[in-house]
């Protein structure tokens, strides 16, 4: 597509938005031109047919710069400033016939001028981008020099006439209406000259000097009243076809652009919140949407609970978060505005971008909740060897906790027991025929469970005891797989000072309610299992005493508890236990558990 | 003269004009400002606004109460910096919970109409109430507000007999010695209940009989018959501090006089959990000469009166040879009227073939 072929939509829209504000412009300028105290001299305004004027095109760009073919041979010289016009040639709809016109986009400066070529840069924003093929248009009067004609309404020192005669600053749309009254003259009306002034281009020239700076909202809806107050006026249709051409350009606009972007004005984001209270949160919008809403979430929430905002004054809206609503440690929220067409826009913070404040718990005196405890006495009796008495076990253990939570610090427990074993190595025990060493262990323990999820946990137990010959400590750790208040599997292991290692397996059935079953294996060299006391000589008075580390075994054990009180458990257990097939025996012990 | 008047004349009715032709205009004076949503509490709360139209405002107005039912007052917006317009609403007023506030603007006839909520629903204002002053409230209300508390307790402590090295003619022997001792303590504790949450001061005395060690001086004046009767007068401030709602630190400073002298010592504990309710608590305890002690402790509330705390302590007090082990179980409840009474039993030895029982109880006032 040619550059001068047809134009985008945007282009388009441009342009007419460019037309529009430019024969506005034009006629307001005209008229205040004509008015007998502003009128400004009308050579201000370049056109085509200016003897004066020089007309070039814009023929390539290099490094940066934009080559044009207005050189030194047509009277261009460094520094000296060239309008830069964009061509349109536009097949009518209607008639069939090519019109072509073209529109001011900027201004460009240039910068080094040679015989054929020069190169130029963009005074100031260019309202769409070079493109080759623009007309650069260099007016004799066009210097860095300011013109003469700024000064010409001594009543009026610069102002009105810089408006109405020099070529402005391109906007977003086209130029400013001064800068399209130097529109080529295929556009630009005729000059009106001061003997046509009447009271209508008075009082046009009135509006469009009070219109200056003003919003194109405003524009329209002064231009409406002026027809809707002259509907026979001079000036009324033309100024009724600029106000609809500009509704529509605006509507265009914010369309594409700002529809659905941010219109917050102010708001001071709340810092902080505490919870179970209703907080206020409210803001001033410019551009005020016909309705606003606020979405709010907890903490963990996915969905956000959304609630619609009052309007309490112009601009303004505000909500109150339900004191419900509010639980530390924090609120999200966002707000959105709700167009006329009834779409919502965004104006603070976004589902994916919501605004937080911290939520404080608000310490209340309010009773500790009761926290589930319990209380275990268990015993265990094991025989490895036949009945013999030379390597047994016997464990008693009591212990009081309570439970936390699922995740995190599930549980905390504190207990006391008591070992006492008698060991030896198989050699000793068995071919030697020595009696067994006695070992023995009185020791409180500190267990904590922490929940990395409901369903797995981790459990540490420090152990600290006596032996016969001081104190010595042991710990344990076991990782629980499954809920400890449902079916579980803990794994794990134990070593206690001067009586072994100890390797557990443990699955709790919680199948039946009334009927808690457990099985657990164990692999272990308790009682005898220190290392240590191989090396030590037999206590004194022990004769004919094991002395050597025992061996490996393993260890079998079934217990059935029953639940006779919705808190009160009984349950005894079997054991079968051996480090080898003969050297081998039974076991059986209970225990009780009380909850509350 | 006359032109001069003349011409002020002139400027007024000029300036006089100037609120007309805007509002012939269709101008409307606005105020924008951000909400405030949430204020510090005794602190002037400032609201700063932007107006447009000035010149035909009279007075902006931020008109704010304290309490739904209570009369509004009123402050002015003023060309300020923080700006351009700031109206402070006095720290007297700023009070939690909460403030609520309007903003109106009074026209140059003097009609007054509000821009930013109205008299009818004013705008709230959230004034947190300062956290430390909330926990206080209310555990202060947990504790039926009782700041106070005098404890009185005692103790028997039985380590059974232990061996003892003792030197004689023969050179080196062992002797059993019957190992025990018993204290007894008063204390006072106030509960400030903020980061200092309390601050006690113990006194106390402990006499008993201990394997001493032989490298221990003997006290002036007293003989290898007495080496083994141990003793101490102890006198302890001790601050707790809160961390956290859940970890408190306890610390203390302990002066005292032992059988042979002075003697300082210090401890350290941490309570994790409810301070006053379940909680573990990890400490330790080192006196000069006396000895030094480590335990844990796992308060747990049963119900809304009774509790159960298992103790395990590893110490070689009071000025013993070894360390033994101490288990024990406490039961405390609550009497009424303030009084609160706890039971204490255990078991303890040095060496698993030997120990002792040990009974403790302690009643306290709280006021």
């Amino acid at each position: 597509m040619s550059n001068q072929g047809v134009l985008s939509s945007t282009q388009g829209q441009f342009m007419r938005l460019a037309r529009g504000l430019g024969f506005a412009a034009t006629l307001g300028a005209s008229a205040f031109c004509a008015h007998p105290l502003l009128a400004a001299p009308t050579e201000a305004r370049p056109t085509d047919a200016e003897p004066d004027s020089v007309e070039g095109r814009v023929v390539a760009f290099e490094l940066g710069d934009i080559v044009i073919d207005v050189a030194a041979d047509r009277g261009a010289f460094n520094g000296a400033v060239v309008d830069l016009w964009r061509p349109l040639n536009i097949k009518h709809p209607v008639t069939g016939q090519m019109v072509s016109d073209r529109f001011l986009i900027g201004r460009l400066r240039l910068t080094q001028v040679r015989s054929a070529l020069s190169l130029a840069r963009a005074e100031g924003k260019l309202a769409e981008p070079a493109q080759p093929g623009d007309i650069v248009v260099l007016a004799a009067r066009h210097s860095t020099t300011p013109h003469p004609a700024v000064n010409a309404n001594p009543s009026s020192p610069s102002e009105p006439h810089s408006e109405a005669a020099s070529v402005g600053t391109p906007s977003a749309f086209g130029t400013t209406p001064g800068a399209v009254s130097a529109a080529p003259p295929a556009t630009a009306p005729e000059p009106l000259n001061s003997a046509d002034a009447d009271a209508d281009s008075a009082e046009v020239s009135a509006l469009f000097q009070h219109l200056r700076g003003a919003s194109v909202p405003k524009r329209v809806l002064t231009y409406e009243a002026y027809v809707t107050h002259h509907p026979k006026g001079k000036y009324a249709v033309v100024l009724y076809e600029e106000a609809a051409q500009l509704r529509r350009l605006l509507a265009f606009d914010q369309h594409t652009d700002d529809r659905h972007q941010s219109v917050l004005r102010n708001f001071e984001p709340p810092r902080e919140a505490r919870s179970n209270t209703p907080l206020t949160i409210a803001l001033e919008l410019s551009n005020a949407p016909t309705a606003a809403v606020i979405h709010s979430r907890n903490s963990g929430e996915v969905a956000y609970h959304t609630d619609p905002m009052r309007r309490v004054g112009e601009g303004y809206f505000s909500a109150t978060i339900a004191a419900e609503r509010l639980n530390s440690p924090r609120l999200e929220y966002f707000i959105e505005g709700v167009a006329s067409d009834g779409k919502a826009m965004s104006v603070l913070g976004s589902a994916t971008e919501p605004q937080v404040v911290a939520v404080e718990d608000v310490p209340r005196p309010k009773p500790e909740p009761r926290r589930p405890a319990t209380v275990t006495v268990s015993t265990d009796y094991a025989d490895w060897n036949n009945f013999k008495g030379n390597d047994v076990v016997w464990q008693t253990e009591g212990s009081v906790g309570m439970r936390l939570q699922d995740v995190g610090v599930r549980a905390a427990r504190m207990g006391f027991g008591v070992y006492r074993g008698i060991g030896g190595s198989l050699d000793e025990l068995d071919q030697q025929k020595l009696s067994g060493r006695r070992v023995g262990l009185t020791y409180g323990y500190l267990e904590g469970e922490f929940g990395l999820s409901h369903f797995t946990s981790i459990i540490g137990r420090l152990v600290i005891g006596l032996e016969d010959d001081g104190v010595n400590g042991g710990a344990q750790a076991l990782l629980r797989i499954g809920n400890d208040r449902e079916t579980n599997l803990t794994i794990g292991g134990e070593a206690l000072g001067g009586i072994g290692l100890r390797g557990i397996t443990e699955l709790q059935l919680a199948t039946f309610p009334s009927v808690p079953i457990l099985f657990r294996t164990e692999v272990t060299n308790q009682p005898a299992g220190s290392g240590a006391f191989a090396a030590t000589p037999a206590p004194l008075g022990q004769v004919g005493v094991a002395q050597r580390q025992g061996e490996v075994g393993a260890r079998a054990i079934a217990q059935v508890g029953y639940r006779f009180l919705p808190d009160l458990v009984i349950a005894i257990r079997g054991s079968y236990q051996g480090r080898t097939i003969n050297h081998a025996g039974p076991g059986f012990g209970g225990a009780v558990t009380y909850q509350w | 003269m006359v032109n001069s008047s003349s011409f002020c004349v002139f400027l007024a009715v000029l300036f006089s004009l100037i609120p007309a032709r805007a509002r012939a205009q269709g101008a409307t004076p606005r105020l924008h400002h951000a909400p405030i949503s949430v204020s510090t509490a005794h602190r002037a709360l400032l609201i700063t606004g932007e107006i447009e139209h000035p010149e035909l405002v009279k007075r902006a107005l931020v008109a704010y109460r304290t309490a739904d039912s209570g009369p509004f007052q009123e402050v002015e917006f003023r060309r300020g910096a923080p700006g351009p317009y700031v109206a402070e609403i006095p720290e007297a007023a700023v009070t939690p919970p909460e403030l609520s506030y309007v903003i109106e603007i009074e026209d140059m006839d003097g009609a007054r109409r509000p821009v930013f909520a109205s008299r009818a629903e004013p705008h709230h204002v959230l004034i947190p109430e300062d956290l430390m002053d909330a926990r206080e409230r209310a555990l202060l209300a947990r504790l039926g507000g009782r700041r106070s508390v005098f404890a009185a307790s005692g103790e028997y402590v039985d380590f059974g007999y232990s061996k003892a090295v003792v030197s004689g003619s023969a050179g080196l022997s062992t002797q059993n010695v019957h190992d025990e001792f018993f204290r007894v303590e008063g204390s006072y504790t106030y509960r400030p209940l903020r980061f200092v949450t309390e601050f006690s001061l113990r006194v106390g005395a402990v006499r008993g009989n201990s394997p001493v060690p032989l490298s221990a001086t003997l006290a002036p004046g007293k003989s290898e018959a007495d080496r083994f009767k141990v003793g101490l007068n102890y006198g302890a401030p001790t601050v707790r501090l809160r961390l956290s709602d859940i970890v408190h630190l306890e610390g203390e400073f302990l002066t005292s006089v032992t059988e042979t002298g002075f003697s300082v010592g210090t401890g350290a504990s941490v309570l994790v959990g409810d301070p006053y309710g379940s909680k573990l608590t990890l400490g330790f305890e080192s006196i000069q000469v006396f000895g030094t002690r480590l335990w844990s402790r796992l308060d747990i509330i049963a119900n809304s009166r009774i509790g159960v705390a298992p103790v395990i302590e590893v110490t070689n007090m009071p000025h013993a040879d070894n360390y033994g082990v101490r288990l024990l179980g406490e039961v405390s409840g609550q009497l009424g009227q303030g009084f609160s009474a706890a039971a204490r039993a255990g078991y303890q030895a040095r060496v698993s073939t030997g120990g002792g029982p040990s009974a403790g109880a302690t009643l306290a006032y709280s006021f």
